[in-house]
């Protein structure tokens, strides 16, 4: 390509006081060109995008926008040059219309008539079809993000940034979106791709910068180069591969599931409808969904943060348990990680310490009521160098530590103590490759010792490799267990969007009460 | 640990530097009064600090605050407000009168701890009130323990003039609302001859040491301090938020109980009088107790020296009326600023913690710190 390239970064530094996020990166993205930035969490890559939004200011560096060097003052400066973002976690109004949304953003006035037009217009054009008129809290994930999507395309942006796009994306419905970038590309929009998932990024990009540690480590041409060679780049060693030998032992029904029904206590949740499962000791039971398809409330149920009406519909070795505060559940061996690390799987503003005891307090550490903080800090200790947290020691405040290294103390925590049944939430997400299959591993090995693991993830990648059998959750409904040997990731893909026996999106083809999109596509 | 060190001097200094702060403009309003400042304040410290018998006099006016300001404490950590230290107090030492007015003749050994015990179970019960209206009502516990206060210091009317009444001015037709000179056996005996210090001083240091330990030491506190902190993350822990809740008001209200008994025991009346409204009892010390308890950054340890220091200014006023003839209401004013000064001083003290890494709350420093010693 002999055009001047669209957009130009060189010398880009960003330092933050204990780390520095950016360090003197240079890249070139042409018009019309796909370019992934290939790198871990927390490699640097959203700072680097927020700065080419004008989110963050960059310490040094220039952006060199079609040939002319500027200095981005803000987001809507940026919409004005013609840079548009899809952020990873989206920010809409629930209470608002997608017509509403679309608006809020718009920089200068239009009509709400002659913009839902547009709105139309845009959609059609791309496939990407979507009714203005509808609110917010009744879109799912899928269609949430392609609220945003057409919300950047409205502005016919020259470069369009996509910040983990297909974390939320059934394997159907990231196909879908794949050509409609393309396509983008095709009519000369520059796009941006962020993203950690290697096999995306060989299908979908033409080119590739390459961070880790805030430093570019390499250029690629994606087709050209292998998974392995990419990985090595961006982690800068091997994968490392989590062993997975197969237990023979068929163990007991640890966690029983019973017609378990709830309503959400978000007025924006999803209910629970009569899901039944069961886990064994034994084996690791992955619960594949899209977020905000019941998986908080389940969790909540599943925990005891939320008793459930009817006692019966869980129990833990045989004994209901839903009445049960999730103290009495821990005492009958449960151990459990949240998807939010701080604020409920650990209390900020305390120490790693004394965050040790907030559910690990049964493993000695109260003797006639009176703290053993000796026991805690060994049991701290001992977190911190199996689950290689990165802090300087048991008395820093949990605050302190990175997202990563803080899932990494939770799941250990919870891990160490040997629980006849584990519950984990997203278990890595945010965490580094090598932490990851750190965590994984001892899953894993938890699961080998006879205990039951329930894993509730988004990463159908993960479940797939590490889990015995697995279950979709879709609108609230549950659809029978799968073994991961007899599936493929399509027909979970399919499932994910309600498409299961019993599952809502065949309950709405039957019925035809809403016409409301399913999920995806 | 060095961190650990410095955090908690810049958590002594910053504090400390607003008083002194306060106490300057403070100058500037003695010098508008027309009086010299460093004479008035030489005069007014020098009351309170400068003899063994002001420093008991200081001692034993600090008594309630300090009993107040512990509460405090403990209710600030789990997160509640509590404004209903005055009628705690009030109901603490009408339960407590109570028990000495029905078994007058028990002897000393045992009816002090009685009545004691009386008025903390008199003011915890009217603090779990509250308590349980927020933790399961999501009442307002600011409201609740404000119009509690109204409510018992009516109680206290209703009672003093009614069925405790001392007989005596029914018969003399004085009709003064209080009660008979309690059994002597109930006194709080005195420490040091011939001045007013007694028993309360050691109670209230021991009640101070004791949320200490509650606090940092034991599984209760940690759950109280876990709840105040987060109460998404305690919930998930299966620590029960309400149960809690309820708990640190009722502790809170025990404290206040037990600081109303030693009103009681303590003065020298031995009676239990009312002027109408609560702080012809009290003396204010359920609110003071509260300003008593930010000073000190809500540490009971550090709660002792904030007493002293409002104790010793509630005995240096009337020592600095009486000889910079300045209206003694300019100490009411000094508190006040005392208070702004210190707690707009929370605000640099976080941020001075804060550089270069995130926020840490002072009172991890000292539980480290309490590790440490070990």
């Amino acid at each position: 390509m002999s055009e001047a390239p669209r957009l130009q970064l060189k010398g880009m530094t960003k330092i933050y006081p204990s780390v520095i996020a950016n360090d003197s990166i240079d890249m070139s993205i042409a018009p019309g060109e796909i370019h992934a930035v290939l790198g871990e969490n927390g490699a640097g890559k959203s700072t680097l995008m927020k700065a080419i939004y004008g989110v963050v200011k960059p310490d040094r560096g220039q952006i060199i926008w079609n040939g002319e060097a500027v200095a981005i003052q803000n987001p809507a400066h940026a919409r004005r040059l013609g840079i548009g973002m899809v952020f990873q976690h989206f920010s809409l109004f629930e209470t608002l219309t997608v017509t509403e949304n679309i608006a809020l953003a718009m920089d200068d006035y239009t009509s709400m008539e002659s913009l839902a037009g547009r709105i139309e217009e845009v959609s059609g054009e791309y496939g990407l079809p979507l009714d203005p008129g509808q609110l917010i809290y009744s879109l799912s994930v899928g269609l949430r993000q392609r609220v945003e999507i057409i919300r950047c395309l409205l502005q016919q942006p020259k470069l369009l940034i996509m910040d983990e796009p297909t974390s939320v994306l059934t394997p159907q419905a990231v196909r879908k979106m794949f050509e409609t970038l393309r396509r983008l590309a095709d009519e000369g929009c520059s796009i941006l791709y962020i993203s950690h998932k290697l096999d995306e990024i060989m299908e979908l990009c033409h080119s590739a910068t390459i961070i880790r540690g805030g430093k570019v480590t390499g250029y690629a041409v994606p087709a050209d180069e292998t998974a392995t060679s990419l990985a090595r780049m961006m982690i800068g060693k091997e994968i490392p591969v989590c062993s997975r030998q197969r237990p023979v032992v068929d163990g007991e029904r640890c966690l029983e599931v019973r017609n378990l029904s709830k309503s959400s206590a978000d007025q924006f949740g999803t209910d629970l409808k009569a899901i039944s499962f069961s886990v064994k000791g034994g084996e690791i039971l992955g619960v594949a969904g899209i977020s905000g398809n019941g998986q908080q409330e389940l969790l909540y149920a599943l925990s005891g943060e939320r008793l459930v009406d009817d006692r019966d519909s869980i129990a833990i070795h045989g004994e209901s348990v839903g009445h049960l505060n999730p103290d009495e559940r821990r005492n009958r061996g449960l151990g459990f990680v949240p998807e939010e690390r701080l604020g409920r799987g650990a209390v900020p503003g305390m120490s790693l310490s004394s965050n040790v005891i907030l559910t690990a307090h049964r493993q000695g550490m109260v003797a006639k009521g009176l703290l053993k903080f000796q026991k805690a800090a060994q049991f701290a200790e001992k977190c911190i160098s199996d689950f290689t947290v990165k802090c300087g020691s048991g008395d820093d405040p949990i605050t302190s530590l990175s997202g990563g290294n803080m899932q990494k103390f939770i799941t250990g925590r919870e891990i160490l103590q040997s629980p006849d049944l584990l519950i984990v939430s997203q278990p890595t997400w945010g965490v580094d490759i090598g932490a990851a299959n750190i965590i994984r591993q001892s899953m894993i090995d938890l699961r080998n010792n006879g205990s039951a693991v329930l894993v509730v993830s988004e990463e159908l990648d993960e479940l797939l490799e590490i889990c015995d059998r697995l279950i979709v959750i879709a609108e609230g409904y549950v659809s029978s267990s799968v073994n991961v040997n007899d599936t493929s990731k399509e027909e979970i893909g399919l499932w994910m969007s309600g498409m299961f026996p019993g599952g809502p999106a065949t309950d709405t083809f039957n019925e035809a009460t809403h016409n409301q999109e399913s999920h995806g596509c | 640990m060095k961190t650990t060190k410095t955090k908690s001097f810049i958590g002594f200094l910053i504090p400390l530097g607003a008083v002194l702060l306060a106490l300057a403009i403070g100058a500037v309003m003695l010098l508008s009064l027309g009086a010299n400042p460093i004479s008035g304040y030489a005069t007014m410290f020098g009351a309170a600090f400068g003899s063994v018998e002001g420093f008991s006099e200081t001692a034993v006016k600090s008594i309630p605050l300090l009993l107040v300001g512990v509460g405090i404490c403990i209710a600030f950590r789990a997160n509640v407000i509590n404004i209903g230290g005055e009628g705690q107090m009030v109901m603490g030492a009408l339960l407590s009168t109570s028990v000495a007015l029905i078994f007058p003749s028990v002897p000393s050994l045992l009816l002090i701890p009685m009545v004691l015990l009386a008025g903390a179970i008199g003011g915890a019960f009217w603090g779990s009130i509250a308590g349980a209206l927020k933790a399961y009502f999501n009442v307002s516990e600011i409201l609740s323990t404000i119009m509690l206060n109204i409510v018992a210091v009516q109680f206290m009317n209703f009672l003093l003039r009614g069925v405790m009444i001392d007989p005596g001015e029914l018969t003399r037709g004085t009709g003064i609302p209080q009660t008979m000179r309690l059994t002597e056996n109930a006194d709080l005996p005195i420490l040091l001859e011939g001045m007013r210090m007694h028993l309360g001083v050691p109670i209230a240091l021991f009640v101070a040491f004791g949320a200490y330990i509650l606090l940092w030491r034991t599984a209760m506190g940690f759950r109280l301090r876990s709840v105040g902190y987060n109460p998404h993350a305690s919930r998930y822990a299966g620590i029960s938020v309400p149960r809690n809740v309820t708990a640190a008001l009722a502790f809170r209200g025990a404290m206040a109980g037990i600081a109303g008994a030693i009103l009681v025991f303590g003065s020298e009346s031995h009676r239990m009088v009312t002027d109408g409204g609560s702080t012809g009892f009290t003396g204010s010390a359920g609110f003071n107790g509260i300003v008593v308890a930010l000073l000190a950054g809500l540490h009971p340890l550090w709660s002792i020296p904030s007493a002293l220091l409002f104790g010793g200014m509630l005995v240096g006023a009337n020592a600095l009326q009486r000889a910079a003839q300045v209206p003694s209401a300019l100490i009411i004013a000094l508190n006040g600023l005392i208070v702004v000064f210190v707690v707009s001083s929370e605000y640099f003290k976080q941020r001075s913690l804060q550089v270069g890494r995130v926020a840490l709350s002072d009172d991890e420093s000292t539980e480290t710190q309490g590790k440490n010693n070990e």
